[in-house]
């Protein structure tokens, strides 16, 4: 299998000379969920804003469907990869949510039908089809957030990267939000950057863990849940059930869900 | 004795048909932990600015009913007035940074300034504050360098250098990554221990059911309940009524009675669930 | 970099660093103003490099001439329009041809206000280096610059740089959403319009958020404010101001009778 993206050896350095990124090698699937952990200043944003082209490598290289992002600009590059930023209030704008989810594929040319079924098809993908002729400044933090994700969904990018999808949103906004992952893996490589470990757990097929500028730990989210000392490294702490797993002498230490948790008590019990 | 109370208050945004607070009854007592949760949307943002006046004296609107907060009727007291008594954490660690200090030390120092505390009484202040948030090595820093969860701790600070003896943390955490959160609850815990009342709000119930006493849940602008902590986040009906999920130990507990694998009450915490799967294994 | 959000103040350890702002303030201005009561240039130029002294001792002397540079357009604009346009003009230098001529009195015009410019640069430029603008606003406050005035000075310094990193993560949203930001004018014009909603927004939601954590400071309490910063008026300061004053007071008279 080829990779949709492709980083290597990528240094990234500011203006500033701080250094954001050290030495990054990593190679991204098709249709695989990408979970990208580690604390704020580690590196995170910075890596996956090389893959839409917002930032070029100071050294080394990133290949987008084997393509050079640096001989495209981020308008280009958005057409492989979206890029859902963390914080909706900083792009939504129109005055009503179908203009904001339009607003995208209008900047790639769509026009016509492709444009209203791409709109739509987005916009229920989220379950917000309803609510199109609402201003998506009118609505909670919940909807904003899906209207940010159906604006990115309905440019039909290859790859979606989402910053933080479920900050400051409650409950039902995560159950939603895991949902939705579960909907596009079926078409979209999916990268998301989270510091919620539970989502992680249940969507991630690979997690890719940061620390100082570096990826310190690349493999599925039980190897990674189960590295004690580089997690508390990364000041980063397994899923709540896994915790317990850990916790109790003779449970596995790597049970991610409620389910196989139950499982195993009952092969223990009988 | 209460220190803050609510008699039948409701509050009207200007410009709004419906309450976003409706006939809340509420009490809490001095030293005590509340914590409150409910969705987005359910109030609560706006039930944590009424205590230090935010709401009516900044927000216009209109209140009906009561709250006394430390013995002064929020109504008709300033805001200054009850800065001293009452102190507000929002959630955005960046905007409640004033700008007024260019360090960590004259950011702690501003409320103090307003107040007119002397220069002696504001330096052994500050001293003990930056101590309390272990910045001591960041006290000569522009707060705005700092991260996330720092710049939180100095936010708490720099309203507990005024001596108030009711903090109210508004999704205090909700911004910040695992280690800001853990440092900020850390915090929180000391100063609860310390004794000053805590109202906090919260999405993060596996915290609260570490430290609260007493839980109360909103929704829909009301207040739907109020009790022990663990008698709230273990009642599954009455969280997900209420749009809020259990804990994954209280879930997992339930999940094992189910399959009759455990009788008992269920676990909230993963020192209840730890002491449950022994049992479990043991039979 | 402790101090990288307040643009242009460096520490250092020195006796000019430690002096009241208010005095390094009044040397600036008396420097500033004689450059446009002496005499002529010449004056002037020794008003320049007498900063040195001053410069040596913060330990700034090359940063103070640094922004100079800086300057060298502006001369190059100001020679070459007024030594042929200077409108007095009467004793001619060089004679070019097509009846353009380079002037004499242009010529001196130019080499007055490029020496006035370099005084009020240094000098201007050494106050901001050496003044700390907490230590500037707590003096202002002492001696009856309102409380509220001085919150407006400090946090405008503080909060430039929070808006300018805010535009560019909304600008680089609406990138990611295949707006081009590159090419003609118009193209341009019309790829900032989906980015001032959102700054626009952005800033009333922070305003409203900071207004609020003002409040809780008791920003509004009414009483007599106290300063956290201590600054002290001290005699080297009296002394220092007093003879700043006189002495630029004789070095303007004297340029005139000599």
């Amino acid at each position: 299998m080829t990779p949709i993206i492709k980083a290597s050896k990528v240094t990234f350095t500011y203006p500033a000379k701080v250094t954001a990124l050290r030495d990054i090698n990593l190679e991204l699937n098709e249709d695989e969920v990408t979970a990208i952990i580690g604390q704020n200043g580690s590196g995170k944003t910075t890596l996956v804003k090389h893959f839409n082209g917002l930032l070029k490598p100071t050294k080394g290289e990133v290949l987008v469907e084997g393509k050079d992002t640096r001989d495209l600009t981020t308008a280009q590059l958005s057409k492989i990869v979206g890029y859902v930023f963390q914080d909706p209030d900083d792009q939504l704008f129109m005055s009503k949510v179908y203009e904001e989810v339009a607003f995208g594929p209008k900047n790639l040319g769509f026009k016509g039908k492709e444009l209203k079924s791409s709109v739509k098809n987005a916009l229920k993908m989220v379950g917000l089809w309803e609510s199109r002729k609402k201003h998506p400044l009118d609505m909670n933090l919940n909807d904003k957030k899906l209207v940010t994700m159906a604006s990115i969904i309905a440019m039909k990018p290859d790859v979606i990267i989402l910053d933080e999808p479920t900050n400051g949103q409650d409950h039902q906004g995560i159950v939603k939000v895991e949902s939705l992952i579960n909907k596009l893996r079926k078409e979209h490589t999916v990268i998301i950057i989270s510091h919620n470990m539970e989502l992680v757990s249940k969507v991630a097929d690979r997690v890719v863990m940061m620390y100082d500028s570096r990826v310190i730990f690349e493999g599925s989210p039980k190897k990674a849940f189960t590295k004690k000392k580089l997690l508390n490294k990364t000041y980063l702490k397994p899923p709540l059930i896994t915790q317990l797993g850990q916790g109790v002498k003779g449970m596995p230490s790597d049970v991610l869900t409620i389910n196989e948790l139950v499982k195993e008590l009952q092969k223990v019990s009988k | 004795m209460a220190i803050v109370k609510f008699k039948d208050f409701s509050w009207t945004y200007q410009g709004y048909k419906k309450p976003t607070l409706r006939n809340i009854n509420l009490s809490v007592k001095e030293g005590e932990f509340l914590g409150v949760i409910g969705r987005v949307g359910s109030g609560r943002s706006t039930f944590c600015m009424t205590m230090l006046g935010l709401i009516p004296h900044f927000f216009p609107g209109r209140i009906k009913g009561e709250l006394v907060v430390d013995g002064l009727s929020v109504e008709e007291s300033s805001i200054a007035e009850l800065s001293t008594r009452v102190g507000l954490i929002f959630q955005s660690p960046d905007t409640q940074l004033t700008g007024a200090g260019t360090t960590v030390e004259e950011e702690l120092a501003f409320g103090l300034e307003n107040l007119g505390v002397p220069q002696k009484e504001m330096n052994k202040r500050v001293k003990k504050m930056v101590k309390l948030i272990g910045l001591e090595s960041f006290r000569n820093r522009s707060p705005f360098e700092l991260s996330g969860g720092q710049q939180q701790k100095v936010a708490i600070a720099s309203v507990l250098i005024m001596q108030p003896r009711i903090l109210v943390l508004d999704e205090p955490t909700a911004q910040l990554d695992p280690l800001g959160t853990s440092q900020v609850f850390d915090l929180i815990k000391k100063l609860a221990k310390k004794g000053i009342t805590i109202i906090l709000n919260t999405q993060k119930i596996n915290y609260l059911a570490e430290f609260a006493d007493r839980v109360a849940i909103l929704n829909k602008n009301k207040l739907v309940k109020v009790d022990k902590a663990r008698k709230i986040l273990t009642d599954v009906k009455l969280l997900r009524r209420n749009g809020i999920i259990p804990s994954v130990y209280t879930q997992l507990s339930e999940q094992l009675i189910k399959e009759g694998l455990y009788k008992g009450s269920l676990c909230l915490t993963l020192g209840d669930a730890k002491k449950m799967i022994k049992k479990v294994v043991k039979k | 970099m402790p101090e990288a959000v307040l643009i242009s103040y460096v520490k250092k350890k020195s006796f000019f660093h430690k002096l009241n702002p208010l005095t390094k303030l009044v040397l600036a201005v008396c420097a500033i103003t004689l450059s446009f009561l002496l005499k002529n240039f010449m004056y002037n130029l020794i008003l320049f490099f007498f900063i040195i002294p001053f410069a040596y001792e913060a330990k700034l002397l090359r940063q103070v001439f640094k922004p100079l540079r800086y300057l060298f357009i502006i001369f190059v604009f100001l020679f070459g329009i007024q030594s042929f346009f200077y409108p007095f003009r009467e004793t001619v230098l060089v004679q070019l041809p097509f009846g353009f001529a380079i002037w004499l009195e242009g010529l001196l015009y130019a080499v007055d206000i490029s020496a006035r410019l370099l005084v009020i640069m240094v000098y201007g430029y050494l106050f901001v280096l050496t003044t700390h603008p907490g230590d500037l606003v707590s003096e202002l406050k002492e001696r009856g610059m309102p409380h509220w005035l001085g919150y407006v000075l400090i946090t405008t310094l503080q909060l430039i740089p929070r808006v300018t990193s805010q535009t560019e993560v909304i600008i680089e949203a609406q990138r990611s959403r295949g707006l081009e930001t590159q090419g003609s004018v118009i193209k341009r014009l019309k790829a900032y319009t989906p980015l001032l909603g959102p700054l626009f927004m952005g800033s009333v939601q922070n305003a409203v958020e900071r207004a609020m954590a003002l409040e809780a400071r008791a920003f509004r309490a009414e009483c007599d404010k106290t300063r956290y910063r201590d600054v002290k008026f001290t005699k080297q300061d009296k002394l220092i101001t007093a003879s700043s004053i006189i002495l630029s007071i004789i070095y303007g008279v004297v340029s005139w009778l000599l």
